[in-house]
């Protein structure tokens, strides 16, 4: 069987599967609501899964077992599969853990095979199927709902990472107009996008003239790094503002300048401290410009 | 659903037009200002190279929807002389003029979608998407 | 529709209000050109808060604006460019490299009005 990202195909049983599936859902469907409920007395005593695992109205159990007797008596599993998946994204969404729920498997099969002795006892081929079918069922259950409880969880990991982006590219205002961004860690092209914009933003709300780019932390400065960097820079400077970028090490900066990169047009300085002594001068002169043209107006 | 407006470019005046379009549908999606500034700037840039490559054409914005997103679609279409070598022409740097427009990959970079079709003799066609 | 070029000291003003069309663009290069020579303007600020767009001809003419303006003696400055504009162009690798700017307009005078006087080339 197949399961991709946003739902599951339909398993492809061969005969055989099919009536094992057939000899077990016989003497299941019979007992549907009572396992049903069991399972959620189970769960009940299970701290995580107590709210995720309940008996169910009427309705809904007659209408799981509908879709069931669906999938195995016709064949037709979008249905149950669907809902498989969603439940699968439910769990991953409420943060519920693989264990927890891989373990309402485990808790089925315990009950269903004492069901199927009981009922086959006198019948040691078809018992045989039977079990056979549980595992079917169940490992098809579990395959669904995982695979979709893993694309969610690999979702919300992605939007997570989104979220620690933004957070990891920090806009600091040291005093009125001059801003520090110490970045930390490696920058890509989609990280430097996202510096750009964040930077420029903050300019304008804060009428920032004079940026420090602190790059210490960042450990892989090559061409491509020190080309977003040059970019940042550039941009800043449509917006009248100066960019310095500090805390690039000797040995990254010969090997840029030996690659044939202008370090010029990068505004380097030394240390941050550095980078925080020339920013404020140039602030300064921005600030007696101001007070300059101010007077001459007088 | 799809809501699509189209706008003939045929002299400058119209791109200011087919920017304005694609902005106004912009906002209708709930772009944020940023998205805006990018797809009114590609809208720009496309326009242009349609007057400066094959002297009018159109411009198609609409709304589209695929797996619960929506998204800002837009179509350039020319019958111009077509790009001879679109590998090349996507290349950073490369123009084939000194005139306006800064090519195709400017404009890639604008967009999560870009597509580029062309004939030599029979046109030019380029869809840029960008989703909410 | 021409756009309105205001005079303040000896610096000219220009505020760019609603998406010029290339025409118009190409129009205020001329009239600017013309009236610095005409005022013996020192200055020249270009005003672009308001525009949502600056796209590569736009961009271009600005610079062009600026070196013309520089030819007649006199030096320009581009202010008010929003940060997605700046976004825009910096994705598209649009730049106003050689060109003056600053945050907003009294910025831009303040900046200007601090040059050394340049001298008429005549």
């Amino acid at each position: 069987m197949s399961v991709n990202g946003r739902g599951a195909t339909a398993p492809k049983l061969n005969s055989a599967e099919l009536n094992s599936l057939r000899e077990f859902w016989d003497v299941y469907e019979t007992q549907f609501a009572e396992i049903g409920a069991e399972i959620a007395q189970d769960a009940a005593a299970h701290p995580e899964l107590a709210t995720f695992v309940g008996a169910g109205d009427g309705d809904e159990v007659a209408e799981s077992r509908e879709r069931i007797a669906q999938a195995i008596n016709d064949g037709d599993w979008a249905d149950y599969l669907a809902d498989m998946v969603a439940a699968g994204s439910r769990y991953a969404e409420s943060g519920l853990s693989f264990s927890a729920w891989f373990a309402t498997g485990r808790s089925l099969r315990s009950k269903l095979v004492p069901l199927l002795i009981d009922a086959l006892s006198e019948e040691p081929e078809r018992l045989a199927e039977a079990v056979r079918g549980v595992s079917i069922f169940i490992d098809l259950v579990i395959l669904a709902v995982g695979d979709s409880f893993i694309d969610a969880k690999e979702r919300i990991i992605t939007e997570q990472q989104d979220v620690l982006r933004g957070l990891s590219t920090p806009v600091l205002e040291l005093r009125p107009g001059l801003l520090l961004v110490p970045l930390i860690g490696f920058i890509d092209s989609e990280r430097a996008l996202l510096l750009t914009g964040n930077l420029l933003e903050a300019i304008a709300a804060k009428r920032a003239r004079a940026i420090v780019l602190d790059i210490t932390g960042v450990p892989a400065v090559d061409s491509a790094v020190a080309n977003h960097l040059m970019q940042t820079v550039q941009a800043t400077q449509l917006m009248g503002a100066h960019t310095l970028v500090s805390g690039l090490s000797p040995e990254n900066a010969q090997t840029l300048v030996r690659l044939g990169l202008d370090l010029a047009r990068l505004n380097t300085v030394g240390t941050l401290a550095d980078g925080v002594v020339s920013a404020s001068s140039i602030l300064k002169a921005a600030e007696a410009r101001a007070a300059e043209y101010e007077s001459s107006l007088a | 659903m799809s809501i699509s407006s189209c706008i003939a470019i045929r002299a400058d005046v119209d791109i200011i037009s087919a920017r304005q379009r694609g902005r106004d549908l912009g906002v209708e999606l709930g772009f944020p200002k940023t998205d805006l500034a990018l797809i009114a700037t590609a809208i720009s840039e496309l326009a242009r190279n349609i007057l400066t490559y094959a002297g009018e054409g159109e411009i198609e914005v609409a709304v589209e929807e695929a797996g619960g997103r929506r998204g800002l679609i837009i179509i350039a279409r020319d019958h111009g002389p077509g790009i001879a070598d679109i590998s090349l022409a996507l290349q950073d740097g490369y123009s084939t003029s000194r005139s306006l427009g800064i090519g195709l990959p400017g404009v890639r970079r604008l967009m999560d979608e870009f597509e580029v079709t062309s004939d030599p003799g029979s046109g030019t066609v380029v869809r840029a998407m960008k989703w909410h | 529709m021409a756009i309105p070029i205001l005079k303040q000291g000896s610096t000219l003003i220009v505020s760019l209000q609603a998406e010029p069309t290339d025409a118009e663009f190409v129009a205020l290069q001329r009239e600017l050109t013309e009236r610095v020579t005409q005022t013996r303007a020192k200055g020249v600020v270009v005003d672009v808060t308001s525009l949502d767009v600056l796209d590569s001809f736009a961009t271009r003419t600005l610079r062009e604006i600026a070196q013309t303006v520089t030819l007649c003696g006199a030096r320009a400055a581009i202010v008010g460019v929003q940060p997605e504009v700046a976004f825009a162009m910096a994705q598209l690798g649009l730049s106003l490299e050689g060109t003056l700017t600053a945050l907003d307009l009294e910025d831009g005078l303040a900046l200007l009005h601090a040059l050394p006087q340049v001298t008429s080339v005549t």
